[in-house]
């Protein structure tokens, strides 16, 4: 019932935002280039959308994440694990993951260009950089939680590494590893549409990033709006309504 | 108490709203601040098709035509967007760009017009893959590097493909977008980029790398001569007698400058640019590199263009080049 007026409230604010909006662009207080009023820019939302060129390019940039998000949680998890059964591995894992995880994907974007070229693989790597990290250490952080006597129950059993992984470690852990997809999906994203805008690096396709920077060069303001709009109507889609239906 | 805390609540609620309400205000009134009066603000890019706004601002020779109470100030952008949109925020009194990027602004609204030509210049599609040796060659063969979609570059190549190709948005699918030196450098150590659609100096450093070839020029897709940079105004500029006719004065004789006093301007030139001077002369004073305020190719940039749906009407010459005064 609680949720259910707020949320009601939330309604009422979003039309009254979407009023204001449509007040300061019909009075063109600011330039139209600038801001257009928000009738055209749904109208170009829905045509893009209707035309499915913002769905293509949508579908494309969620591809490129989900293989990213896919390929960083694994080489996470697998760091995870070597991290907590061998501690020279601990050291390095932990020295790479303080060096490398506060550095944006964008930064490092210009070095990979070199290595990969540009393409869908460079942009690829951005996303496996931006999801790795916070994907090993919140692993980690589980595998740290998970209480003592339960290891130890396990070794005194004479379980092997593989069973007390497959058996102790990752079931105890499955909380932290859901927060590990979750953030990693959010840092992933965001480094794709930013990677994507930034250097224009493209495939045949293009995505949600490229589109916007297109838009913005042919000077189409509500398509560049409706391309921002695009992206969180994504972004709501898959926080607000996917995770939680896995309970992340 | 429910009350009380109902009536706390309430008071953050309106001094958020509040907040951003004035938030709302600032945005508004900052993008609606006139530039002050006195100074003058132009925009220019890199590249020696530029060459003299620098020897303008090397030798001040537009402060010579001004009031000493006017202060002119240079500003160098990455890209044309960055100075649409300047000028857009009310930031620029005057932009040098290409021609097409202009004409889109014009068509999307902006209360812009021409007020000079700036350069003509060699542009072409260079690649330096030894297999690629015409336009067919090079379909679906990789990616070509151009600054944007829009830009000159990218409408001389739709005009190429369409007069040799039958079909104007065939490479627009291999496209990306790069500034002339990372185009350069792509095409270099890059696998993925083939062809680059570059403008001088980069036209001439690209020619002397390895197996390094032109695909197209720029005038064989155009099929006549052309202006590469243009200078552009906004009406309140135009309607300012006296420093649009100093900025109109100054640039004729930067123009002249160049041509008159080669050797001083290399000086110039060749500290700017820092390219050394025997090969920057061979560049400025390349045959096809012209330096003149005529504006030449604008009906067939507005008809192209026009044709493959890049504007929505199809312009004037008067409503696109500010009458003489």
């Amino acid at each position: 019932m609680e949720r259910k007026i707020k949320n009601r409230k939330k309604i009422l604010w979003l039309i009254l935002l979407a009023i204001l909006w449509e007040i300061i662009g019909y009075f063109e207080w600011v330039h139209p280039l600038v801001f257009p009023k928000f009738s055209t820019v749904l109208i170009r939302l829905v045509l893009g959308i209707k035309d499915g060129t913002l769905l293509i390019q949508g579908l494309h940039s969620l591809t490129i994440v989900l293989i990213g998000l896919s390929i960083g949680c694994l080489i996470g998890l697998l760091m995870a694990c070597l991290d907590y059964f061998s501690s020279p591995l601990q050291a390095l894992f932990e020295l790479l993951a303080t060096m490398l995880h506060p550095l944006p994907g964008v930064v490092i974007l210009p070095i990979v260009l070199l290595f990969a070229g540009v393409g869908v693989e460079g942009i690829c790597l951005v996303i496996i950089h931006n999801v790795v990290w916070s994907f090993y250490l919140s692993t980690k952080n589980g595998f740290k939680n998970i209480p003592k006597e339960y290891i130890e129950v396990a070794s005194n059993n004479g379980a092997s590494q593989w069973q007390l992984l497959r058996y102790v470690l990752l079931p105890l852990s499955t909380e932290h590893i859901k927060t590990g997809v979750h953030i990693g999906w959010s840092r992933g994203w965001r480094g794709l549409i930013s990677s994507e805008m930034i250097f224009g690096a493209i495939s045949q396709i293009g995505g949600l990033g490229w589109y916007m920077y297109e838009r913005r060069s042919f000077m189409d303001t509500p398509g560049m709006y409706a391309g921002i709009i695009f992206v969180m109507l994504i972004g709501l889609l898959i926080e607000g309504y996917l995770l939680p239906k896995f309970n992340m | 108490m429910s009350f009380i805390v109902h009536y706390k609540k309430s008071t953050l609620l309106h001094s958020i709203f509040l907040i951003f309400i004035l938030i709302l205000m600032v945005l508004i009134s900052s993008s609606c601040t006139k530039q002050e009066d006195n100074t003058l603000v132009i925009a220019k890019q890199y590249g020696i098709a530029y060459a003299p706004l620098q020897i303008m601002q090397e030798k001040n020779f537009l402060d010579a035509h001004l009031e000493d109470t006017v202060n002119v100030e240079w500003v160098q952008l990455g890209n044309t967007t960055a100075i649409r949109e300047a000028m857009l925020a009310d930031g620029l009194d005057v932009g040098f760009m290409g021609i097409p990027p202009f004409l889109i602004g014009l068509d999307q609204g902006m209360e812009w017009k021409m007020m000079s030509g700036l350069s003509e210049s060699p542009l072409g599609l260079i690649t330096n893959d030894p297999s690629i040796k015409s336009l067919e060659d090079l379909v679906d063969a990789g990616k070509i590097a151009l600054p944007q979609p829009g830009s000159i570059q990218h409408i001389l190549l739709s005009m190429e493909a369409e007069k040799k190709l039958g079909q104007s948005n065939i490479f627009d699918h291999q496209l990306i977008s790069m500034n002339h030196p990372d185009g350069y450098q792509a095409l270099l150590v890059d696998d993925t980029v083939v062809a680059h659609y570059t403008a001088p100096p980069y036209i001439f450093k690209e020619l002397k790398e390895q197996d390094a070839h032109l695909l197209a020029s720029g005038g064989e897709g155009m099929g006549e001569p052309f202006t590469f940079i243009v200078g552009v105004c906004r009406e309140s500029f135009y309607e300012d007698t006296k420093q649009y006719d100093a900025f109109q004065r100054a640039l004729e004789d930067s123009i002249n400058f160049l041509y008159d006093s080669p050797e001083e301007a290399l000086d110039i030139l060749s500290q700017a640019y820092e390219i050394d001077r025997e090969t920057l002369r061979s560049y400025l004073y390349d045959e096809q590199m012209v330096y003149t305020t005529n504006i030449k190719g604008v009906t067939r940039f507005i008809e192209f263009m026009y044709a493959q749906e890049y504007l929505n009407k199809q312009w004037e010459a008067e409503e696109v080049i500010w009458k003489e005064k």
